[in-house]
């Protein structure tokens, strides 16, 4: 399974393609949401509420209710594959804030329960499980409210880390959609029992608004953008090539492609309409640049997906989400790079050796394989270092046990291999703690963090 | 994938029993008469209020404020409708000569409301009857619906020109 993303929290080393003023937007857009909400409950009565301690503990509750409504509404929109989201953060980053802000939702919205449980009790005079029943059986809204907890509460418990990692990731992804529903079933009790939905026109307003964009956008990208662009480009199998053992090369076709807004570096989530197991979407590098009616994908043949991949036959149509990814020309900043790879991960800095402009010299390759025949592209490689002047070198050999991103035995630091790297954009890209060695080796020698550009992959 | 199958099969019948229950599909509580409430009120000077039962959803038309009927020493004032965040309280005073003999509420807050009011409307009236004015104490835990309820009862006696008699 080549380039998986992983949804994980991870301070990401690369910063924004300079001089975009768009990661400058969110923080304030996300606080001011927060506030706008909080500013509707302190003027629906909310502050009111606080003089007695049965009515301030309610007041409190829904406070959290709508805090926790609003932060809910934010992470779904960031993991929306939104275009200009993904350009600005990538995918990994907005995945880590997804999960910060989704973890801080779900704590709110147990307060929220507590609260509201324990505040309505002592008002009525009512023990707390009677008052719990009674919420669940008898408020309006309330028992689906129930049953989207327990949505929100599956999608949460198997997020934590380590029940993820006992999960495959396609039924951590299945299980995952239940969130949408967690959503779409408590939004009906805040709508017929919030006292804040109810009281106030511009609060209601606020809320639709709030609801139906969020809606909207999730709509329009993770179904429409996708099925539109699948449908207009037609993109189906040419070719199969082996190109190492375990690994093929995917040769595609279709229509348009030029007006398909992809470059060099990018990755599409790949579904090929082979029969079963197609519903599965594996995430795939274009392994060169993408041509007028030509791309090309290779994959590491391991797991169900990989097996399936590499007898395609030619004529078998794709549908595809994307491209993602922002490991792109765009983040270059310096006038020489290098590249550092290892394993599959060869295939998106291989697109971009060729897409990107450098004289010769400028540009180097280190890749790393684990034995000589697991090299790729090693025809493709020598004609770019014969052309364009690519300096390419090879780091073969065993796994290092120390963590090194180097092959066993070897001590070399990256200034040695590259001399001069710290004036040099760094891409980096293969499996997640390799690549963290790597661009702890690249800060050792002096590169800049916001030179180190590397996307969170895993295989 | 025959998992999934299941899964998804599973997931739409829980979704669509849910939506059988009652409250599911309910919609909004909207302000309704305080059923809840006990009444005094009978068909003939109640016109505004027509049987709603517990599960009401539609409100009934408020009665508007003023006087309502007079009949020998027997005077009956609507109140006006008084907004709280959960929705407008409104009560109908019963004045027999000089004395207050009943407040009844005409509509009340529904929701979470619906049960504090039926909590603080009969403390409410027994104020207003031994008080017989609308100096009336604040029910803890229902403010707003206490002071929108003492409101309208004070407007439904300005209406009816009752003074309170020492």
């Amino acid at each position: 399974m080549a380039t998986r993303i992983e949804h994980r929290q991870r301070r990401s080393a690369d910063g924004g393609p300079a001089a975009s003023w768009w990661p400058d937007v969110l923080g304030p857009a996300l606080a001011s949401s927060v506030l706008v909400v909080v500013t509707m409950w302190a003027s629906g009565g909310g502050l009111h509420g606080l003089g007695s301690l049965a009515a301030g503990v309610t007041s409190v509750g829904r406070l959290t209710g709508l805090v926790s409504a609003d932060l809910l509404l934010i992470q779904v929109l960031l993991m929306a594959r939104v275009p200009v989201l993904e350009r600005a953060y990538g995918q990994d980053r907005l995945a880590g804030w997804h999960r910060r802000i989704g973890f801080t939702s779900f704590t709110l919205m147990l307060a929220h329960l507590v609260l509201i449980t324990v505040g309505y009790a002592q008002t009525l005079h009512l023990s707390l499980l009677r008052q719990a029943w009674e919420l669940v059986a008898n408020y309006p809204g309330m028992l689906l409210a129930a049953v989207g907890t327990a949505a929100l509460v599956l999608v949460t418990v198997t997020s934590i880390r380590a029940a993820r990692r006992r999960l495959r990731y396609e039924s951590w992804h299945l299980l995952h959609l239940y969130a949408y529903l967690g959503v779409g079933l408590v939004l009906p009790h805040q709508l017929w029992t919030g006292a804040d939905f109810l009281a106030a026109p511009l609060a209601r307003l606020y809320w639709w608004s709030a609801y139906g964009g969020c809606a909207g956008v999730v709509l329009a990208c993770r179904l429409g953008l996708p099925a539109w662009r699948t449908l207009r480009h037609r993109i189906e199998v040419d070719h199969v090539v082996a190109e190492a053992p375990g690994v093929y090369s995917i040769h595609l076709r279709g229509r348009r492609l030029q007006q398909l807004p992809v470059r060099a570096g990018q990755f599409f989530q790949w579904r090929f309409l082979s029969g079963p197991g197609w519903s599965r979407a594996h995430p795939y590098s274009l392994s060169a640049p993408p041509g007028p009616d030509r791309l090309r994908i290779t994959v590491k043949a391991h797991g169900d997906g990989g097996r399936a991949v590499a007898g395609l036959r030619p004529g078998t149509r794709a549908v595809i989400e994307g491209p993602y990814g922002r490991l792109t020309a765009e983040r270059r900043t310096a006038r020489r790079v290098t590249m550092i790879a290892a394993g599959v991960g060869v295939t998106p800095l291989r697109a971009l050796l060729e897409e990107l402009p450098y004289a010769a010299g400028e540009a180097t390759l280190l890749y790393r394989a684990g034995t000589e025949p697991e090299v790729l592209f090693r025809d493709e490689l020598d004609d770019l270092a014969a052309t364009r002047g690519v300096r390419v070198r090879y780091l073969v050999g065993a796994r290092a046990e120390d963590g090194s991103w180097l092959p066993a035995g070897w001590s070399s630091a990256l200034d040695e291999l590259v001399p001069g790297v710290r004036q040099h954009d760094v891409f980096v890209c293969g499996p997640d703690a390799w690549m963290q060695a790597v661009a702890r080796a690249a800060r050792q020698a002096g590169v800049r963090a916001d030179r180190i550009h590397l996307e969170c992959f895993a295989w | 994938m025959r998992r999934i199958t299941l899964w998804l099969a599973g997931t739409a019948a829980m979704i669509v029993l849910v939506f059988t229950y009652r409250t599911s599909t309910m919609g909004p509580v909207r302000p309704v008469p305080a059923a809840a409430a006990p009444q005094h009120a009978d068909a003939t000077t109640d016109p505004g209020n027509p049987s709603p039962g517990p599960d009401a959803t539609e409100a009934a038309a408020a009665p508007s404020p003023g006087t309502v009927t007079r009949s020998g020493a027997v005077l009956v004032v609507n109140g006006p409708a008084v907004g709280t965040i959960w929705g407008p309280v409104q009560v109908q005073v019963r004045i027999d000569d000089v004395t207050i003999t009943d407040v009844t509420v005409l509509q009340a807050p529904g929701g979470f409301s619906r049960e504090l009011t039926a909590l603080a409307v009969p403390r409410l009236r027994a104020q207003a009857l031994t008080s017989q004015s609308a100096r009336i104490d604040v029910v803890s835990g229902a403010t707003q619906t206490s002071e929108s309820y003492r409101t309208s009862l004070q407007a439904a006696l300005d209406t009816a020109q009752f003074r309170v008699t020492p």
